[in-house]
């Protein structure tokens, strides 16, 4: 009807004005609880780099700034939570126990659910329902005895203690055995036929068909045994034993400065952070595939 | 012929090579830890009686259920830790499901989105309460913006909520990330259908995103509960053990932890942590028994239809 | 080099699940063997176990010489091309064409020689580099057969290798897959559910369906001589047309087929394979008519069947006309009146016009309404009329002598049922002629005509059409079945069948085994125990049955038992035996006393499981 009115010529509009504030409004909300996440972060490592008075003056600041409002990088912070961490030991008891841990995880993990998937042998089911039941046990049973028998097996001071009770996952089992599943049984008859063995078609043929999993697990079972707090907790009183996070609960609970604290938790969470952010393509596709399958 | 005997006697020995370390393993940290602490429960195990330690029945079980003595706070530690999984399963599933639907709306940055709502879930557990401490003290960052005067985490109105408010942000990275995939699962001309049917964009949510995602809600709920009834690190994390000033956080299995850390009494922690399996399984089993009862009803119909097929 | 030989080969899943059953099938070396039928019939389980990828639950696969049950794959010296390719997608196709001889750890020369060679004939050598990905679904299969032909392998297996292609693509690999065969000059067993790729392929195709082979035979003779409906219907696009009919005799000899909508006339030439039982007028009988045997005609005939058009698919060189007997059900799917013609040519046809169609009579198929077989066989059972008179038996247009063994019939009329196997060439016999003769599984059937009555004879002798010939019936293997129906003489039952089980138990410290049939026992020699204990501890529990023919029974055994009857058939004597647990059976024989002792030959012993109705061995 306008058009005829007035002879203009006009493009018919390609957006639709309702749906630009629908959208708009999405955004808005999404950037908002962005924020909450982001900013948090920000603070934290803004605040380690202050001074404890600039800090205790004024604490909501995205910037590092003193009392001033001068831009401020005061190190010493680090310096100290460095100490007070017993970071060199510290460190290097998390590496041993999250390498250890992660490549006898990978291994034994993956020739179990193979043999859970693919192979075959007497009471294969019944013993893959019998522990797939222990994974309802809640973990809280398991510390008390967990603690007792490594004090039987005399690794308690020792970072057997942090190793030994977490060197197999069911339920990374329980994962892999769902990859090895999806993997087209066809390949393996095709293997059988053609004369390979059992350990050849595992190790050539299907290992490097589930590589993509099998890199999740190696991130996810890293990252879970350097976050792990509890059971380090609960088996080692030995300063010397202490990993990144029983170390930064140690911190947390000392007179130190409150920015020396915030320096801590930076110096312990951030190398986390950061491998998140190289390989988030893995971590998040492989959150995302155990998803489906779950 | 011997032959075949050889071969099933092959074939059992390469599968047993295989998981003789799960084997292993599962009888050395899974099953005897299980027995022990069965048995355990039942002794008077502890830092005084090491060695001297002797069966007690049911002695340790009648105790805490019967809340008696030192342990009175058995049944308001469970009320906290039903208050605790009340506030966080409801929680978790809206907001996953409101997230996970606004990054489902084919919008730009849906990989940004997710991969900082993942943050918390890659950052030490340890780091967070470090963080999260100082932001919510008295005179931190969360009182100078709402100009309150609140110390957060030792108040004991503020204290659970906080906490339970605290793992919703830090577990929501993760779950969007599964919402999202059982969103992204479901069949795109469902929408198409139903848009063509008329329907707009909240019944098409009501009516295919929400019954496409039920499985997936029902997982959270499972995973809420089971992880809800073991809450009690960030607690232990915060406060330490044997707290004494903020009872309204004194969740069950802090409560364990106390016992087992700061006490040292094994058999009463070991009877505690088979109370919560109890706990656990009753609730698993009564989850279940709906689930099935619903994907029961479905198989039958599903059945009639085949059986209908078949007789054509 | 390799004969192929699946011996009643059984698959059974859990105990329970029956997926294969009683497959029988002898592979001639450098056969193409195509299995076809609808998803689930047990085609490909069949395959996989004759790759060894499944295991035989009960029966023998021998392949030359040898027996294969329990050899491993690897070492059976076979290929297999898999639906899905199964490439291995880690490998470039150079590697995945030569993985079965690195893995026989064939020299790396000789390797290389044969990749090239294998990869030049299938037309993808300049993709070795590749990997499975960057490959089309075409060079995907090329590169399975690549792998599958290097090694040389006796008998080559494909499952379903085409069902991933499209149409056009499908088409020329079959003739690729047919010209491979030639030239390799081997085996080859090849899986689809796709009838057209049976037909074009195969030199024999088995045609199967829930677990059960429904008939093995050469592509023509399947599409001419199905032996029950479901090969008919299977075989053949568009699909056989089925009529619910009856059948009377007509004038002369012919048959007429009375279906509610039309009558049709088959002439007595043509009706000599019909059993004749069928003709009452009262027994259901299933027609079957090709479209392709049905024609448009400008007037309705004797042997016409007049319709109205519902549909007309014009695809050039032929018509398909969609028509319907019953005009008000005209286009309801699941009409029983409803019928496809393939006319040739472009027939003009109006939907909605009464047209009628004639049949070729000579060409219908009629099968049993209840169990779908066919009533037409090839090598029929006749029925001949017989009177028996004061000792005389009046058949053929002859009298003979009664045989003794048959005085129980009484003086009257008698229809006899004679099979094939039992009309022989006898220069004592009746004259008689041939009129028709063919070559059915490698032996001769002759129809010969003897005064008024046909009958037909198996044999191995050679006869043309118009040879006078002499033939006699061996009587014992005829059916007597008096006015009312009911049967008055059996043909002789030299069947033995045990029911029981197997024991084992000590005797004088020794540990014995025993087949235990109700009181009758036998000891098992040592190879016999070896082959049951083969099946597991469980076949001491099992509830089993045991059935010899009496050809393999000799009479110096330690089973007593008393002769009966002597059943005297004047060419033939029978006696019948009866074991104390009450079991009967008549053995050849002539004058043997009234207690005697059968033995068994535990070798040619058929060991069946009554439970899962399978037979062991």
């Amino acid at each position: 009807m306008k058009a005829s009115n007035k002879n203009k010529l006009r493009f018919p509009s390609r957006v639709n004005a309702f749906a630009v504030t629908r959208k708009t409004l999405v955004y808005v909300i999404l950037i908002a609880l962005c924020l909450t996440f982001i900013v948090p972060y920000v603070w934290m490592i803004a605040s380690s780099l202050r001074t404890e008075s600039a800090y205790l003056g004024n604490e909501f600041t995205l910037l590092p700034v003193d009392e001033n409002g001068k831009l401020i990088f005061n190190f010493d912070n680090y310096k100290q939570a460095f100490e007070a961490l017993n970071l060199g030991a510290v460190f290097l008891n998390t590496m041993i126990v999250c390498v250890v841990n992660t490549v006898a995880n990978l291994f034994l993990n993956s020739i179990a659910a193979y043999a859970f998937a693919r192979l075959r042998f007497f009471g294969r089911d019944n013993i893959f329902k019998v522990i797939l039941f222990s994974m309802m046990v809640p973990g809280t049973i398991m510390l008390v005895p967990n603690y007792l028998i490594c004090d039987y097996l005399g690794i308690t001071d020792s970072l057997f203690a942090l190793i030994m009770p977490f060197v197999m996952s069911v339920y990374n089992i329980f994962l892999l055995r769902q990859q090895f599943l999806g993997v087209d049984k066809e390949i393996e008859e095709a293997a059988k036929i053609e004369g390979a063995g059992p350990f050849y078609i595992y190790f050539r043929i299907v290992l490097p068909l589930v590589k993509p999993m099998l890199i999740v697990l190696c991130i996810t079972t890293f990252m879970w045994n350097y976050s792990n707090y509890l059971w380090p907790y609960v088996v080692n009183s030995d300063p010397s034993l202490r990993t990144l996070s029983t170390s930064l609960a140690e911190l947390m609970g000392t007179n130190y400065d409150i920015t020396v604290q915030l320096a801590g938790a930076v110096i312990v969470s951030f190398p986390m952070i950061i491998v998140f952010f190289v390989l988030q393509k893995y971590i998040i596709g492989g959150t995302m595939a155990g998803a489906v399958k779950g | 012929m011997k032959q075949k005997t050889k071969s099933i006697l092959k074939r059992n020995a390469i599968g047993y090579g295989f998981i003789a370390p799960l084997l292993i393993y599962f009888v050395i940290f899974q099953l005897a830890p299980m027995l022990i602490a069965l048995i355990i429960s039942f002794t008077n195990y502890s830092w005084e009686h090491l060695f001297d330690y002797e069966f007690v029945g049911f002695h340790n079980y009648w105790t805490l259920l019967g809340a008696q003595g030192n342990y009175s706070w058995f049944w308001s530690s469970l009320k906290t830790t039903f208050l605790y999984i009340l506030i966080t399963v409801p929680a978790n599933i809206i907001l996953t499901l409101a997230v996970s639907s606004l990054l489902n709306s084919k919008i730009k940055g849906e990989k940004f989105f997710k991969t900082v709502f993942y943050i918390p879930s890659v950052t030490v557990g340890v780091a967070i309460m470090v963080m999260w401490k100082q932001l919510l003290s008295s005179d931190g960052v969360i009182n100078k913006l709402f100009g309150t005067n609140i110390d957060f985490l030792y108040n004991n109105n503020t204290a659970l909520l906080v906490i339970a408010l605290m793992s919703v942000w830090g577990g929501l990275g993760y779950n969007v990330l599964i919402m999202l995939s059982a969103m992204k699962n479901i069949d795109q001309s469902l929408y198409e259908a139903a848009e063509m049917d008329g329907a707009g964009a909240f019944k098409r949510f009501w009516y295919v995103t929400v019954p496409g995602v039920m499985p997936t809600v029902f997982f959270f709920l499972v995973m809420g509960l089971i992880g809800g009834f073991q809450v009690g690190e960030q607690m232990l994390i915060i406060y330490g053990v044997n707290d004494v000033y903020v009872d309204s956080m004194h969740t069950y299995v802090y409560q364990l932890y106390s016992i087992m850390r700061g006490d040292s009494d094994y058999g009463m922690a070991s009877a505690m942590s088979y109370l919560l399996f109890l706990i656990i399984l009753v609730f698993t089993l009564i989850q279940f028994r709906l689930q099935n009862g619903r994907s029961d009803r479905k198989r039958r119909v599903k059945n009639k239809e085949i059986t209908a097929n078949e007789g054509v | 080099m390799a004969k192929l030989s699946l011996r009643h080969i059984y698959k059974v899943y859990d105990g329970k699940v029956k997926a294969v059953s009683d497959f029988n099938l002898e592979i001639a070396d450098k056969e193409f063997i195509v299995f076809v039928g609808p998803s689930g019939c047990g085609k490909s389980t069949t395959l996989r176990m004759v790759a060894g990828l499944e295991e035989i639950t009960a029966g023998e696969l021998w392949i030359g010489d040898k027996l294969f049950n329990q050899i491993e794959p690897k070492n059976r010296n076979i290929s297999m091309v898999f639906q899905n390719y199964a490439l291995f997608p880690n490998m470039t196709v150079y590697d995945n064409i030569s993985f079965g001889l690195r893995m026989h750890k064939v020299p790396k020369d000789e390797i290389d020689r044969k990749v090239r060679e294998a990869a030049a004939t299938l037309g993808i050598s300049e993709y070795l580099d590749r990997k499975p990905k960057a490959l089309s679904g075409g060079q995907r299969q090329r590169v399975a057969l690549g792998r599958a032909i290097v090694r040389e392998p006796n008998v080559f297996l494909f499952d379903e290798p085409l069902s991933n292609l499209d149409a056009k693509l499908r088409a020329r690999m079959r003739t690729e897959i047919t010209k491979l065969h030639k030239r390799l000059q081997t085996t080859f067993i090849y899986v689809t559910h796709d009838q057209v790729e049976a037909m074009t392929m195969g030199d024999r195709i088995v045609v199967m369906k829930d677990g059960f082979v429904q008939q093995t035979d050469t592509p023509q003779n399947l599409y001419m001589y199905p032996e029950n409906k479901f090969v008919a219907g299977f075989i053949g696009t568009p699909q056989m047309n089925f009529f619910e009919v009856t059948l009377t005799r007509g004038e002369g000899a012919s048959v007429v087929v009375n279906h509610k909508h039309f009558k049709l006339r088959i002439p007595a030439e043509h009706t000599y394979h019909i059993d004749e039982r069928y003709i009452d007028g009262v027994k259901p009988v299933i027609m079957g008519v090709r479209p392709e045997d049905m024609k448009s005609c400008a007037n309705a005939g004797a042997s016409s069947v007049t319709a109205t058009v519902a549909l007309v698919e014009q695809l050039g060189s032929q018509t398909l006309i969609y028509a319907n007997t019953d005009p008000d059900e005209l286009l309801t799917e699941s009409s029983k009146t409803a019928f496809c013609v393939s006319d040739v040519g472009n027939a003009d046809v109006e939907i909605n016009s009464q047209v009628a169609f004639t049949v070729d009579t000579a060409k219908i198929h009629l099968f049993d309404a209840e169990t779908e077989r066919t009533i037409k066989t090839r090598v029929p059972t006749v029925n001949l009329s017989a009177k028996v008179k004061k000792g005389k038996l009046h058949i053929l247009s002859a009298d003979m002598q009664l045989p003794k063994a048959l005085d129980c019939l009484t003086d009257g009329e008698y229809s006899v049922g004679i099979p094939a196997e039992s009309v022989y060439f006898d220069d004592n016999g009746r004259d008689g002629i041939v009129e028709e003769a063919e070559t059915v599984y490698g032996s001769r059937v002759y129809r010969i005509s003897c005064g008024n009555s046909r009958v037909f004879c198996l044999s191995n002798e050679a006869r043309s059409v118009g040879d006078a010939v002499k033939i006699s019936i061996a009587l014992h293997k005829a059916t007597f079945t008096d006015i009312d129906g009911s049967v008055a003489a059996e043909p002789v039952q030299t069947e033995l069948k045990l029911s029981g089980g197997y024991v084992r138990r000590k005797v004088e410290k020794e540990l014995k085994h025993f087949i235990v049939c109700c009181g009758v026992e036998a000891e098992t020699p040592y190879e016999f125990n070896r082959k049951m204990y083969d099946r597991g501890r469980s076949i001491l529990k099992k509830r089993l049955s045991f059935v010899t023919d009496s050809s393999a029974i000799h009479l110096d055994g330690d089973i007593p038992a008393t002769v009966e009857r002597v059943l005297d058939y004047g060419s033939h004597t029978f006696a019948q035996l009866r074991l104390s647990n009450g079991v009967t059976f008549c053995v050849e024989a002539k004058d043997l006393p009234d207690e005697v002792h059968i033995g068994l030959d535990f070798d040619k012993l058929a060991v069946y499981d009554t439970d899962l109705d399978i037979r062991l061995f």
